[in-house]
């Protein structure tokens, strides 16, 4: 399984697993922080040790 | 280490995805803290940094190849005297400039010479309270120093952040300090768990052990949601996770448009890491001698990034790399064994991470723990680790220490007095969790378990 074949169902089958555990677990959808749309820029998204975390404002 | 690299690609090389935008640039080893857990064992400098002419030609290169953020750090970054210099021509060639900074020494002049060369954001490094902090620093007044230089970064303008290890000494302590950092100003707050790499490997004591992850993510849980609510806003690190209940709160950003889970390594995909003397890796945190690709004196640096093994193992990297329990783990394909950095300090090799909130509720679950015990001390040199043995045992085998447990929470009496059923409330999300688990995920066996007790014993 190469990184570059991931399937847009792979995700989606982890995202229902992550709905099941989650709903176990705590009965409700947990609170994620989305603030639909906006996007993220990509450079962003990894918080390698010694990162500087941003505000996204 | 050189390279055993393909050269310069060409345009039928083009790759699908976007290449290594977040650099992090160790600009000196010379440090003026003694943290007993600093992975670069930083000091003296390297007898071999890069000269001034050298570090302006790396911005350049830097920002031909595309990188969009540069976070400087050390040793203390601004102990090198051309320091600003650099930091200037970073903003100046179009990239985002921040630091990591312990903050020792730090104060208002430097402030606004910081403001002064465009740096957006410095994020001092804060490791607990104020005892434990100089502790784990090596020097008395260290802590009361980080917010000198956090008050004089805000005034000066500057977007302030705190970077913090968690480890048995700092976990308890992360309520309270997550209040002072709201006090301070600080908005976003990043953490990651303290792994055994350069001097962390000497003190394997303050280390903690996979079974405590079962406490520690929901106290992690709770702070990151209170959090969002009234700051600073939690960034869990790279290498906290991994597909447990928390593993979309966790990983989701601000500002995403969607909520995400960890989709492997993206070390040399989205990160860069430098080190002083011009040694180029995929991510700043990784073992030097596995994985540096090259260094700027003798290639360029597209050359490294593009073509050198050590930067591109994780561009078509699958789940053959996977050993022990991660070899056979239901989240393998997705994953790819959690975080690079934390697997190859433990065990000299990367593919199976013992720092994962998945594989601590599977063991849960089956009544038993994995216990890390060091088995080979790491050489002594700037980002070396050892090796560690491990063992899987009955959850209740007797242990000298127990380590961090959710009942060693030193809670802020104010979160207590307003919500008293708080402690039991996140140690009964911690029982649920295992027992869903035991409900759920027992029936996808981890085939690699076996291989790796096995492998073990042959080794011991």
């Amino acid at each position: 399984m190469k990184k570059n074949l991931l399937t847009p169902e792979q995700v989606a089958d982890t995202h229902r697993t992550l709905d099941e555990i989650e709903s176990a677990v705590f009965g409700v959808q947990v609170q994620t922080d989305v603030r639909a749309g906006a996007g993220c820029p990509p450079w962003s998204c990894p918080r390698p040790l010694y990162g500087v975390p941003d505000t996204y404002e | 280490m050189s390279s055993s690299a393909s050269p310069s690609p060409s345009p039928a090389d083009e790759r699908p995805l976007v290449r290594s935008t977040y650099a992090v640039w160790e600009l000196t080893l010379r440090c003026n803290l003694k943290c007993i857990h600093c992975g670069s064992r930083a000091g003296a400098a390297r007898c071999d940094e890069l000269s001034t002419a050298e570090a302006l030609d790396l911005v350049h290169q830097m920002a031909d190849l595309g990188i969009r953020e540069v976070s400087l750090i050390g040793g203390e970054a601004f102990l090198r005297r051309d320091w600003l210099e650099i930091a200037r021509e970073i903003t100046r060639s179009g990239m985002v400039c921040g630091m990591t900074t312990g903050g020792y020494g730090l104060g208002p002049k430097m402030a606004e010479q910081i403001a002064e060369a465009g740096l957006e954001k410095v994020s001092v490094s804060i490791d607990g309270l104020e005892a434990t902090h100089d502790f784990l620093r090596g020097r008395q007044g260290s802590y009361t120093q980080c917010f000198v230089a956090l008050r004089a970064l805000r005034a000066a303008g500057i977007q302030i952040a705190t970077n913090t290890q968690i480890n048995r000494l700092s976990a308890p302590e992360l309520p309270r300090l997550q209040e002072i950092l709201r006090d301070a100003g600080v908005r976003m707050w990043q953490t990651q768990l303290t792994v055994p790499m350069g001097n962390a490997a000497d003190h394997a004591e303050i280390l903690l052990q996979p079974w405590e992850l079962l406490d520690l993510f929901p106290l992690l849980s709770y702070l990151l949601q209170r959090g969002i609510e009234e700051g600073p806003r939690m960034m869990p690190g790279n290498n906290i996770g991994f597909f447990g209940p928390y593993e979309r709160m966790m990983r989701t950003h601000p500002n995403d448009a969607e909520a995400k889970f960890w989709q492997g390594c993206a070390g040399g995909v989205l990160t860069l890491g430098i080190e002083a003397d011009g040694a180029i890796k995929p991510d700043p945190s990784l073992p030097t001698a596995a994985y540096t690709g090259g260094n700027i004196r003798e290639r360029p640096l597209r050359d490294i990034v593009y073509g050198a093994e050590q930067l591109t193992f994780n561009d078509d990297r699958g789940t053959e790399h996977l050993w022990g329990f991660c070899e056979g783990c239901e989240f393998a394909d997705i994953c790819r064994g959690g975080d690079t950095w934390t697997a190859h300090v433990f065990f000299d090799r990367r593919g199976n991470n013992p720092f994962c909130h998945h594989r601590s509720l599977y063991h849960a679950a089956s009544g038993q723990r994995e216990r890390l015990e060091l088995a080979v001390a790491a050489e002594g040199v700037p980002f070396d680790n050892g090796v560690f043995d491990i063992a899987l045992e009955p959850c209740d085998a007797p242990l000298p220490n127990n380590g961090f447990s959710l009942a060693d929470v030193d809670w802020p009496e104010p979160w207590l007095e307003a919500d008293p059923e708080l402690p039991p409330r996140l140690a009964a999300e911690r029982d649920r969790a295992v027992e869903v688990w035991r409900q759920t995920r027992l029936r996808r066996p981890p085939e690699g378990a076996a291989a790796t007790a096995s492998r073990l014993d042959t080794a011991g």
